[in-house]
């Protein structure tokens, strides 16, 4: 293995990344949040490739996604970039997707002949354990087949997509996962966008000046989303159809698995572009309900299927269920989905503060999460349009993302952040992860044909706790543990989970903020039924808690 | 010809020009500057305003705009220039630009409904809904509540989530005997946010009455029956709205995929690969559209024939597109000379 010379100068002259020393960051750039893009200080060096020639394929805006991913399981959390590259697939090289070795919080290395750059046309990724050794494996969806990337340790990575019997062709978008069907392994949902063929003889734009763009997606007929079931044995098979999940074929682009009912059985939830979005009720035994029309999580509150792209999932408004956010195309609103429980959603996107700001907005990744530590959930919306031109006039190809803050009832108000605002983009891929392990949670936001963003959480930090969970094997990982911490202030719960935002997977520890409040206790309900209470944890650290010593 | 002075020779010379080319924006601008040069200031603004409406209505937002803007050259303070400028811009979706004039227009006091509404909608689209509210509330006064202002201030209410003060506007609206169907779904979401179920349930199946294929109406009335406890009631009305969904969805893929490939016909022939954009165009199912584009291909070819005979067709499938006849009459013209 290769050291990247920036990292190496790096390590070499101390540049340490700043993210979690206010004193060397300044204050201000977005309020107490004071996010600071420190990608470049850090060894972050990546720019999205799209490949674009002027023939406006639509595969070259969609890409591209990010994951956070320990895969060394050193504790310091590694990033895997995905690369599109030449278009058509197979046109020309691709530079393949990048795996970057954190060093300690202070720098990033590119892990060189790891075996993880799948020169496919990429789109984005997940990590998990799909083969229960204990690391983090890679699912890379594709323009063109899927890879999953098996890691071997010693940072190194085989493509085991063949064996797994993965490898789907068509265009994949997103991938999450979860013990589905009850019999300790993670299965996978992989959401795939529309059928398109490059060389259909059609002309998106305007005819009179031969100037191309983008096709509209509701042009073309959505492809199939697919479920496969672990076997245990790292092989997996297609049973999207005993599932109870065909004909999926929405225009799938986010995908998220989490317990939408409360029986703490994994529900599937998918955003569709222009189709209505699914919710898939879980049964337990491998097999699902389609509720999405009935669930009010398919449309707005008008009836209308909306741009479904990325899905953020928490509990914002303090009741400790599941609320959905949906980011979508401009003239749409984001859309706020509150879990009224029993499978039922209503839009409260107006209300919530989160729907008028996106208006005007074409958001695809977006993430949940407490980032000032103060016990609530925020929210951060990556956007950028897919025309250079968009058809209104209020309405810019690049965009600069959006922060809300969170007041814990389900109201948000938009927070000026002047990184922000004063770098609009075409932002696309994002997950959330403490890359320097000091108590907040930093941010990875991949731009369309432009660079990877790390924006370092540097605010003032608050009270905090951090969960890694062990579960049994072979889901490690404990996806899907539900988490409820129970401190002087109330109650907060979190999941873990494999895939989420836009064509992204998150850090799946957990992160809980705590602002001035003391930790009471923790519950943590298992993948597989198993209960823990810890009473009164240490705050301000990384809790290692596997399962059979716990409680 | 103008700097000379020779306005009425001017004058004579440019109307000669949209004789020939009665399409040719240079030749009214120019016609007006001529007609204004010699003093008939009223007449040179009536006939960029009367030109720039007919433009606006046809879809020619360019053309349209360029006259607007002249009158506007002519006569600065316009309100009828001004709105028409904003309202062109508003219908080419470039509602930035539009919403200066009709700001200025409203500000001046000169604003009629129609610019008052369009002003309305461009502040709440640019991202202004709270300075599109009195804009509204100003054209429901000044209208005597005209139903359209009403409507408009009640979807507006309704957007931002002010269900009560939205169903109180719309149940106005609803009495009216103009009021569609559109009304009454409005209607029925507002009650419903308002948490009056059973309101909402009066209005959703009005709605349904006066929109039976409308999958959204289905939608709303099936998940308020399922509120409300009626559980067959919402499976027959979801099964409804299911079915219309894909029949929406079907009908928008096909239409836009024939679009798409009638602007590949146009984009060939745009090339000057005039034999490949009629082959192309000529196996593309037939539509007044596909038949218009072929029709140009087969103008350029020299086929003046088949252009016509494809432009009949064209406009017997959609009589009332003006543009179709205006060009089936100029190429059987260009048949006559020909001769």
């Amino acid at each position: 293995m290769r050291v990247h010379y920036s990292a190496l100068l790096c390590l070499l002259t101390g540049v340490a990344p700043v993210a979690g020393d206010p004193s060397s960051l300044g204050q201000g750039e977005c309020g107490r949040f004071d996010f600071r893009d420190v990608g470049p200080d850090v060894g972050v060096e990546f720019v999205h490739q799209t490949g674009a020639t002027g023939g406006k394929h639509l595969p070259e805006t969609m890409g591209a996604g990010v994951s956070w991913l320990d895969f060394d399981g050193d504790g310091w959390l590694d990033l895997y970039l995905v690369q599109s590259g030449a278009f058509p697939p197979g046109s020309g090289v691709s530079e393949g997707n990048l795996l970057l070795r954190n060093l300690e919080g202070r720098c990033f290395e590119v892990v060189e002949d790891s075996g993880a750059e799948d020169r496919g046309y990429g789109q984005g990724s997940v990590a998990a354990d799909f083969d229960g050794d204990g690391d983090l494996d890679i699912y890379v969806t594709n323009y063109g087949p899927d890879t999953l990337l098996l890691n071997q340790g010693q940072g190194r990575f085989d493509d085991g997509s063949n064996d797994a019997g993965l490898g789907l062709d068509g265009w994949s978008s997103s991938a999450a996962l979860a013990d589905a069907d009850g019999d300790g392994d993670l299965d996978l949902y992989v959401s795939r966008y529309l059928i398109f063929d490059p060389e259909e003889e059609i002309f998106c734009g305007d005819p009179e000046t031969g100037r191309r763009e983008y096709c509209d997606p509701a042009m073309f007929r959505g492809a199939e989303d697919r479920f496969f079931r672990s076997q245990g044995d790292g092989r997996f098979f297609d049973t999207t159809e005993e599932a109870g999940i065909a004909p999926a074929d929405g225009r799938g682009l986010g995908v998220r698995f989490s317990d939408l009912d409360g029986d703490f059985l994994p529900d599937i939830y998918v955003a569709n572009d222009l189709t209505v979005n699914f919710l898939f009720a879980n049964h337990g035994d491998g097999t699902f309900e389609d509720l999405s029309v009935l669930s009010g999580a398919a449309v707005n509150r008008d009836g209308r299927a909306e741009a479904g792209m990325g899905i953020a999932l928490g509990d914002v408004d303090g009741d400790l269920d599941p609320d959905l956010f949906v980011t979508n195309f401009d003239v749409e609103t984001n859309t706020l989905y509150r879990n009224q429980g029993g499978f039922f959603f209503a839009d409260v996107s107006r209300a919530s503060g989160l729907g008028i700001p996106s208006f005007n907005q074409l958001a695809f990744g977006v993430v949940a999460a407490d980032f000032d530590g103060d016990g609530d959930l925020d929210m951060y919306v990556a956007n950028g349009h897919i025309y250079e031109r968009p058809l209104r006039e209020n309405v810019r190809y690049r965009q600069p993302d959006q922060l809300f803050e969170g007041d814990g009832r389900g109201g948000f108000v938009p927070v000026p952040c002047t990184v922000l605002d004063e770098r609009p983009t075409v932002a696309r891929g994002l997950a959330t992860g403490d890359f320097d392990n000091d108590g907040d949670l930093d941010l990875l936001v991949q731009e369309n044909g432009g660079p990877a963003r790390l924006l370092g959480n540097g605010g003032e930090p608050n009270g905090w706790l951090g969960l890694r969970l062990l579960g049994h094997a072979p889901n490690i990982y404990a996806v899907a543990s539900h988490i409820v911490l129970e401190t002087s202030a109330g109650r907060q719960v979190r999941w873990v989970t494999a895939g989420d935002s836009y064509q992204s997977s998150s850090d799946q520890r957990v992160h809980f903020g705590l602002g001035e409040a003391e930790i009471l206790s923790l519950e943590i309900r298992w993948p597989d039924g198993g209960r823990s209470r810890l009473l009164k944890p240490p705050a301000g650290k990384f809790l290692v808690v596997p399962q059979r010593s716990a409680g | 010809m103008l700097d000379q002075g020779s306005f009425s020779e001017a004058e004579a010379g440019f109307r000669q020009v949209l004789v020939a080319d009665p399409r040719s924006v240079p030749a009214y601008l120019g016609l007006a500057t001529a007609l204004n040069g010699q003093g008939r200031r009223d007449q040179a603004l009536a006939l960029l305003l009367e030109r720039a409406e007919r433009w606006t209505r046809s879809g020619d937002y360019v053309s349209a705009e360029r006259l607007w803007e002249g009158a506007l050259e002519i006569a600065p303070d316009s309100p009828q220039a001004l709105a028409g400028l904003g309202r062109t811009r508003a219908l080419d979706r470039r509602l930035l630009s539009a919403e200066a004039p009709l700001q200025q227009v409203f500000d001046m006091g000169r604003a009629d409904l129609r610019t008052m509404l369009y002003l309305g909608s461009a502040l709440w689209e640019n991202g202004k809904p709270e300075l599109a509210e009195p804009v509204i509330r100003r054209a429901v006064e000044q209208s005597n509540r005209s139903i359209f202002a009403v409507h408009q201030l009640g979807r507006l209410l309704l957007w931002l989530g002010r269900f009560a003060e939205a169903a109180a506007l719309l149940a106005e609206c609803a009495t009216d005997p103009a009021a569609g169907g559109d009304v009454d779904l409005d209607l029925a979401r507002a009650l419903e946010g308002a948490g009056d179920l059973e309101g909402a349930l009066i209005w959703y199946r009005r709605a349904v009455d006066a929109l039976p294929v409308h999958s959204e109406a289905r939608y709303g009335l099936a998940l308020a029956l399922q509120r409300s406890g009626d559980q067959a009631a919402a499976q027959r009305e979801l099964e409804a709205y299911e079915r219309l969904y894909q029949e929406d969805q079907q009908r928008i893929i096909r239409e836009r995929k024939q679009q798409a490939r009638i602007d590949l016909g146009r984009e060939l022939l745009r090339q000057g690969r005039v034999e490949e954009a009629a082959e192309h165009l000529e196996s593309l199912p037939e539509s007044a559209e596909s038949l218009a584009a072929l029709a140009a291909a087969l103008r350029t070819s020299g086929n003046l024939e088949g252009a016509v005979d494809k432009l009949l067709r064209a406009v017997a499938l959609a009589p009332d597109r003006e543009e179709l006849r205006a060009l089936l009459n100029e190429i059987r013209l260009e048949q006559l000379r020909g001769r």
